[in-house]
């Protein structure tokens, strides 16, 4: 890890998480309204949202029925609420503060894998407390898969032949790509891996990974993490990625939009993602969640899911009946019987209908889990242990060092608007928010990245080109972290906002010195729309960088783009990223730009 | 005598009023405003309709509308202070959508069938129809009118100079009923006619081009309303319903008359009329729906420029072309999709 420290890690494991939570999740606690229960024991279950709506549809259906009657005039009555895993660990490791805020104290939480148990009762006994989480049973389950598109992985051998993280780093090193499998009109193996901080099935990937190169499947220790045979194992996996990130929608929707454009097979090769996930994206739902007047619609090239022959890990979203202060004895019985009760069989196959695995073994495994939609019920044959949590901290470490290192430039609007007020309460303005995110985020770089640093506004140049300025050439953050904090610390707003011209150099700037070796991207914040009559050409600006972006042999520049504040031309932010298959973030309300830098910067 | 039968009659009328009121809107109907009377939301393209109801009234944009229904809280949806509202289809749809993927409990009943339909049409200046014609070397419709947004009419064959440039649009599709529904009709026709199956990945398929389209046709702004659209030529085209242009077109001056056409596109898309009650409110929402649907809601509606079923049109309200069994637009997530893709252009 960047900043070192087994508990710094935990830490950062957990708030990153609040960010972003999982991979299936979207979004953070939801109060909504609590339905009375009457004379009945309420039951209040704090669910990842993946199975919030098949949770909620149990609750109904268990709330009042013979099931819920608990003898001597006692009855259960379950009430759902939204709670992302990170968030809800963050807030049980707190005991579960501000109600009112966060939702009514839960009995029963579920987050989406058992390893975030492990989180709560290692930041318990940090804090020299007793565990709160004791092992649940598996509620639903999906494990963590490699997911390629099929003629790549026919080209590996699939299905007949096995295919592993061996294959996958041989295949990244081998300086003919895809070439090495006649293909080599594919271009380099590209791999799509999220940021253990912040995403569960990264966290299961780069376990996975670990035990793989540490030839295990169990009792992964520290020595491991250590030894450099893994250690070049693990960097030369990582070297393959193309960017990181907080939540791997962001691969799967970048993938079906260059599907759609017939370019998605150079766009990356695989993403390490939940098997849930390429049933979505082969019924043409890459993210799970249908926005408003999105229509499934499969893809042109289908996924097929390879679970790693080394082994792999699921995640299990286990029903945890707490043992917080707050939970009574009458709440345990009654929420273990809704745990009973959710773990019927009739109950168990309508998790199928929600592309998961049932976690009650009689249950048969039946569609969609199937080899039309690219999977194999029968596997995985080799599953990988979760690791004890300090190793599972010094394995975060270690992906710290190993991770593929970046080239960032961060590009930062300072027009006059900034220096509109952003926190009522503090009387900070716009870009005193955005210059401490900023040097905040310095932090979660590793000294080996290299970062710079320009800033824009019209006529903040007195020569040509006029329109951005570079404050700090791009260098090694380790020995230029002071010069960026300064430089960014003495910002001023001026004038206009040249959103086109900026967006347009600063990419050129960075493909025109592309290291093939590190993650080549530019973070732009902006509060506004491009202001600049001399450039009013987006869609010449799209169309350009959609064209460096696409084909075998590019050099990919991302653009992430921050929407800071109401005001700025969110639409357009997002038009920009999409067409360097990036990924937009948004900071409407200025007083979370803190939060939303850390998870940008989650992708390097 | 006849003093005599007058006073009795006088009561007789009386009587049967305060029994009407008692069966149609008494307050054990439990109408939610502070004296018990029933309160219904209009939208605003049906307003002078509304105002001759007997009912309380609030006449509001349909998006104001929609951002207060979807604010409503569970715990408060008893407390709505609204009876039922009348709109345009498929605005309560989208409510009812967006609440449940905001997992909100309902707070609109089902809509009810059409009450009252208009056409879509395109209003443009008469001499400038033909130009457009030949630019687009097609009818004019809207895939015609993003293309040649705010080119110099001094560019096109048989273009004056003095014309300045082509400026198209309708109304706000966030706030207004009639707004969003041609906006809809616009983005249908533009991938070729056939609402059932558009996408948002469609919208957003930049090999499709409608992103660009949409940023042209939209570069003039709002239109304004369809009186400022007659009487000063700052718009050269708008969308809006037959409802609202054919009697004030009707109403106007001769030479406006002929300076202005309406141009009923193929395959026709309605505005329909709908009214939906709200939930929880007991016998509110049948009453006041038993009001909109009844006689004197029909024939205001009709005289508003509706076209109703058993009722007389308007001046300026054709019987041409018949309407279709349904209304032609996309589905309500995708019109909430083009609310969203439009803000971005605006």
């Amino acid at each position: 890890m960047r900043r070192g420290g087994g508990f710094a890690v935990a830490l950062l494991l957990v708030a990153g998480a609040v960010l972003a939570a999982c991979d299936l999740e979207d979004g953070g606690g939801d109060g909504g309204t609590l339905d009375d229960p009457g004379d009945c024991i309420a039951v209040d279950v704090a669910s990842s949202p993946e199975k919030l709506d098949l949770l909620t549809d149990l609750a109904q259906s268990f709330n009042g029925s013979d099931d819920a009657d608990l003898g001597d005039g006692k009855c259960a009555f379950v009430r759902v609420q939204r709670a992302s895993s990170g968030a809800a660990a963050t807030l049980i490791a707190e005991d579960w503060p501000d109600p009112e805020v966060n939702g009514p104290q839960p009995v029963i939480w579920s987050p989406s894998a058992s390893s975030w148990g492990a989180v709560v009762n290692q930041r318990k006994a940090d804090l020299g407390e007793e565990p709160v989480a004791p092992a649940g049973e598996p509620f639903m389950l999906t494990p963590l898969v490699i997911a390629m598109p099929e003629p790549m992985a026919n080209a590996l051998g699939y299905p007949d032949t096995p295919i592993g993280y061996a294959d996958i780093l041989a295949l990244a090193q081998d300086p003919a790509g895809w070439g090495a499998f006649g293909h080599p009109e594919w271009g380099p193996f590209r791999l799509g891996k999220t940021n253990p901080n912040f995403s569960t099935s990264a966290l299961h990937a780069t376990v996975a990974q670990y035990y793989a190169a540490a030839g295990k499947t169990s009792d992964l220790t520290l020595e491991d993490l250590n030894n450099p045979g893994v250690l070049d194992f693990a960097r030369g996996v990582e070297s393959s990625v193309v960017h990181y990130g907080d939540i791997t929608n962001t691969f799967l929707n970048n993938w079906y939009r260059a599907d759609a454009r017939g370019t998605s097979l150079t766009y990356v090769s695989a993403v390490a993602c939940e098997e849930k996930s390429v049933i979505d994206y082969n019924a043409g739902n890459p993210d799970g969640i249908l926005d408003p007047g999105e229509e499934p619609r499969p893809p042109r090239i289908p996924l097929v899911a390879i679970y790693p022959e080394e082994g792999t890990l699921f995640s299990d979203n286990p029903l945890i009946i707490l043992d917080s202060d707050w939970v009574s004895a009458d709440e345990k019985e009654a929420a273990a019987a809704f745990d009973e009760y959710v773990r019927e069989p009739d109950n168990q196959e309508r998790v199928l209908e929600f592309g998961f695995r049932p976690g009650n073994p009689s249950v048969a495994i039946d569609d969609p889990i199937s080899a039309e939609n690219g999977l194999d019920p029968e596997q995985p044959e080799t599953t990988v242990e979760v690791p004890d949590p300090a190793v599972l901290v010094g394995l975060i470490d270690s992906w710290g060092e190993t991770r593929k290192s970046a080239r960032v430039l961060l590009v930062i609007d300072v027009s006059g608007s900034m220096g509109d007020p952003g926190d009522e309460a503090t009387g900070e303005t716009k870009l005193d928010l955005a210059k401490q995110a900023a040097i905040n985020a310095l932090d979660e770089f590793k000294p080996e990245d290299e970062v710079g640093l320009w800033i824009f506004s019209t006529e903040i140049s007195p020569t040509e080109p006029t329109d951005y300025l570079e404050l700090v050439p791009l260098g090694p953050v380790g020995s230029q972290r002071e010069e960026l904090a300064s430089r960014i610390r003495n910002l001023t707003p001026t004038q206009g906002t040249p959103l086109y011209t900026v967006s347009e150099d600063s990419y050129q700037f960075m493909e025109d010195s592309f290291d093939p070796t590190r993650i080549n991207a530019v973070v732009l914040l902006t509060d506004g729309r491009n202001e600049d009559d001399r450039n009013p050409d987006l869609d010449g600006l799209l169309s350009y960088l959609e064209g460096q972006n696409e084909g075998q042999s590019s050099t990919p520049v991302r653009i992430f783009t921050i929407a800071f504040g109401a005001d700025a031309d969110a639409g357009v932010l997002r038009r920009i990223a999409e067409s360097t298959n990036a990924a937009t973030y948004d900071a409407a309300d200025p007083t979370t730009i803190d939060q939303v830098f850390i998870a940008v910067v989650s992708n390097f | 005598m006849q003093r005599v039968g007058a006073v009795l009659a006088a009561l007789a009328m009386i009587g049967i009023s305060i029994w009407v009121r008692n069966v149609f809107f008494d307050d054990d109907d439990g109408g939610s405003g502070a004296s018990g009377s029933l309160q219904l939301v209009c939208a605003t393209e049906l307003g002078a309709a509304c105002e001759e109801l007997d009912v309380d009234v609030t006449i509001e944009d349909a998006g104001v509308t929609y951002e207060r229904l979807l604010s409503v809280p569970n715990a408060d949806r008893d407390e709505l202070g609204i009876d039922g509202w009348l709109t345009l289809a498929p605005w309560p749809q989208m409510v009812s959508e967006e609440r449940a993927r905001r997992g909100l409990a309902p707070v609109l009943d089902t809509p009810t069938g059409a009450i009252a339909r208009s056409p879509l049409v395109i209003a443009v200046r008469t001499e400038r129809e033909v130009v457009l014609e030949g630019a687009c070397d097609a009818p004019v419709r809207w895939p015609c009118l993003g293309e040649q947004s705010r080119r110099p009419w001094a560019d096109l064959a048989g273009g004056n100079s003095g014309w300045g440039q082509v400026e198209v649009g309708h109304a706000d599709p966030t706030t207004s009923a009639v707004g969003l529904l041609v906006l809809g009709q616009a983005t249908t026709e533009f991938f070729g006619d056939e609402p059932d199956g558009l996408s948002t990945q469609d919208l957003d398929n930049p090999e499709l081009g409608f992103r660009t389209w949409l940023d042209a046709l939209e570069a003039s702004g709002v239109a304004p309303s369809f009186n400022r659209f007659l009487t000063t030529p700052t718009f050269d085209a708008v969308g809006t319903t037959e409802a609202e242009a054919g009697p004030a077109l009707a109403a106007a001056r001769s030479d406006i008359q002929e300076d202005v056409t309406l141009l009923y596109l193929e395959p026709v898309v309605t505005a329909d009329v709908v009214f939906a009650a709200t939930v929880g409110g007991s016998d509110a929402g049948e009453s006041l729906e038993r009001a909109v649907t009844g006689d004197d809601a029909r024939e205001a509606l009709a005289a508003a420029g509706w076209r109703v079923d058993g009722q007389d049109r308007s001046a300026g309200v054709r019987d041409e072309p018949a309407l279709p069994g349904t209304s032609g637009l996309p589905s309500p997530g995708l019109l909430q999709a083009l609310q969203e893709r439009w803000r971005e252009v605006a």
